[in-house]
């Protein structure tokens, strides 16, 4: 059973190559930034211990701050990224096999279609994720080890400037925490995109969004409210704080919000992880729910109407 | 012994249309049951139900289960090709032999091996660079691997060259099937699969017009070359179809003893093609 479903996985993967390529491909960009970034502060003049001091990567002087920074840009970057590449495999996920005719080869074998779809949405919120973070872990190692060596060669103490006051495994807890739990914040989300694409018979596209615009319009049009739109902003813009509990006194109303609180540093890591509010949290099972309709449908869908 | 795969009363609508309009048949093991008919009769429909990928009405039963609610059951028992050209294209040969390997309780790897070593596929290529016939090959060597009850066949050569197809069906014949074994093949070539067939099955708008095993069509049917001086003769004995060939006349017959057509001309059995026309002519004349 758990080899079937392993093997339905690295279907996915082997089929869907920009899970980790596009990843990757942008980590390399970010490790590529910094050096460039660095080098040229360096050619235009700047002393060294300046240079280091003023890398464009991490905007500030060394501390807390700065190692945050070097920890939370791939992690930011990466994890956007993550973003486009769900988006993009889940409106192909059950309609590229449609399309060239595969689907009547998959069909022939001894696989379900509801273990086919599961394993698609497994493949998006479990599978992408990790692999995302296994670079993310990667690139921030090569940075701390490239920042590290620019600050031995410039005479200081990597362990005393950077390492030493940098709460690694606390931010590194948080970030696989924000990861879960925004994971299956989107779920449903995920589950919308597979459902499009098991119904469209072309553009999957304009199924993706249309309904929604629509529905936000009559909605507006007849009962002059605007909770369809509300909610879909609320699933986007608190994703990555749905599982996290600030102390009074900080506010964090969006994720850009909590972008700025990561790169400032300045409040405790682990008491903002929050389970008890994450899972009492009314759009969570909301969510799920709406996620294992989206599911159905997407079953229905692929059962029906090949 | 039981049918391995019994319809009852199948009909499958597409709203107003009629695709499969209530067929019942049988098909026991051990039978290569070619099923004829032209393009629209319902033939894939048929096929797409008794595969369990599509849902019908009436009572349909393959290997004892009902095909399109027990469909991933089934597949351990049935394989098929449902159209040649449709292996996924990104993906590598080896991997797609693993796959399968690992889904499939069914599958041997080996044989699927031997079968593509006598190819000219390469096992690290990905499908999408393996022309028509290599992919071809490659579907069905991986189908004909599969140890399944019942093997359907939906147009498996189409688009095929003919040194391909006549080795594939000779390959079918000599190291696949079986007497455990049942195949259906659906064909527009109708002459390439005549030899082989045990059943044939024609299916004209969603109707069955004939279900016989080819020894009782040789024995119902009956094809006659008439001079023109003895046509008239033969046109009373009320003949399904007539058509003339080389200024003689040809005269299709069903129920006639090969007797009382002895003294009228040559008298044969006729080719699944030609009976094929005959028997829709009339049914579409009815």
């Amino acid at each position: 059973m758990m080899a079937r479903q392993w093997l339905l996985l690295q279907r996915e993967i082997w089929e869907h190559k920009a899970l980790y390529y596009a990843p990757l491909a942008v980590a390399g960009l970010l490790i590529f930034g910094f050096l460039v970034s660095f080098v040229t502060a360096l050619a235009q003049g700047m002393p060294f211990d300046v240079a280091v001091a003023t890398l464009e990567l991490t905007g500030a002087p060394f501390s807390v701050t700065g190692g945050a920074a070097i920890l939370g840009i791939p992690f930011l970057f990466l994890n956007l990224v993550l973003g486009v590449v769900v988006f993009l495999y889940g409106i192909d996920a059950l309609y590229a096999e449609r399309k060239d005719k595969s689907i009547l080869f998959w069909r022939s074998m001894p696989v379900t279609d509801t273990e086919t779809v599961i394993s698609k949405l497994i493949t998006a919120v479990v599978a992408a994720p990790l692999i995302t973070t296994a670079i993310v872990i990667a690139t921030q190692v090569v940075l701390l080890v490239l920042v590290s060596l620019v600050l031995l060669i410039g005479g200081g103490s990597p362990v005393e400037l950077l390492l030493g006051p940098l709460p690694f495994i606390q931010l590194w807890f948080l970030f696989l925490w924000i990861l879960l739990t925004s994971s299956i914040w989107f779920a449903p989300v995920v589950a919308w995109f597979l459902l499009c694409s098991a119904f469209a018979k072309r553009s999957v596209l304009i199924w993706v969004f249309v309904p929604w615009i629509v529905l936000g319009m009559l909605e507006s049009i007849v009962m002059r409210t605007g909770r369809v739109w509300q909610l879909i902003g609320e699933r986007f813009s608190f994703a990555a704080i749905s599982g996290l509990e600030f102390p009074a006194g900080i506010v964090v109303d969006d994720d850009a919000a909590l972008e700025a609180l990561l790169k400032s540093g300045d409040f405790d890591v682990l008491g903002a992880i929050a389970p008890i509010k994450f899972l009492t949290d009314p759009g969570l099972w909301g969510g799920l729910i709406v996620t294992a309709i989206f599911l159905a449908g997407a079953v229905y869908c692929r059962r029906f109407r090949s | 012994m039981t049918a391995l795969v019994s319809a009852r009363g199948v009909s499958k609508h597409y709203g107003e249309t009629r695709a499969v309009d209530n067929v019942s048949f049988d098909i026991e093991p051990g039978r290569i049951v070619g099923l004829i008919g032209p393009n629209g009769a319902g033939k894939t429909t048929l096929l797409k139900a008794v595969l369990g990928l599509t849902d019908c009405d009436g009572d349909l039963s393959v290997c004892g289960l009902d095909p399109f609610r027990k469909r991933r059951e089934l597949m351990h028992a049935v394989s098929y090709v449902a159209d040649v050209a449709v292996l996924p294209r990104w993906i590598v040969v080896s991997k797609l032999l693993k796959f399968v390997e690992t889904i499939h309780p069914n599958f041997s790897i080996e044989a699927a091996r031997a079968s593509l070593a006598q190819t000219k596929i390469p096992l690290n290529a990905p499908v999408k660079t393996l022309s028509k016939g290599m992919v071809a090959q490659l579907h069905l060597s991986i189908i004909m691997a599969i140890d399944a009850k019942l093997l359907v066949l939906d147009e498996p050569t189409l688009g095929l060259d003919i040194l391909f197809r006549k080795s594939f069906y000779t390959q079918l014949l000599n190291d696949y099937f079986d007497e455990q074994k049942t195949i259906i093949i659906t064909t527009h070539q109708v002459e390439e699969i005549e030899n082989l067939l045990t059943d044939v099955m024609f299916i004209d708008d969603g109707r069955i017009v004939l279900d016989e095993s080819l020894e009782t069509v040789g024995e119902r049917y009956t094809e006659l070359m008439a001079a023109p001086e003895q046509a008239d003769r033969a046109r009373g004995l009320t003949p399904l179809a007539e058509r003339s060939l080389f200024g003689k006349s040809v005269f299709t017959f069903e129920g006639v003893s090969r007797d009382q057509l002895a003294g009228l001309g040559e008298v044969r059995t006729p080719g699944l093609a030609d009976l094929f026309v005959a028997k829709l002519s009339r049914e579409r004349a009815a």
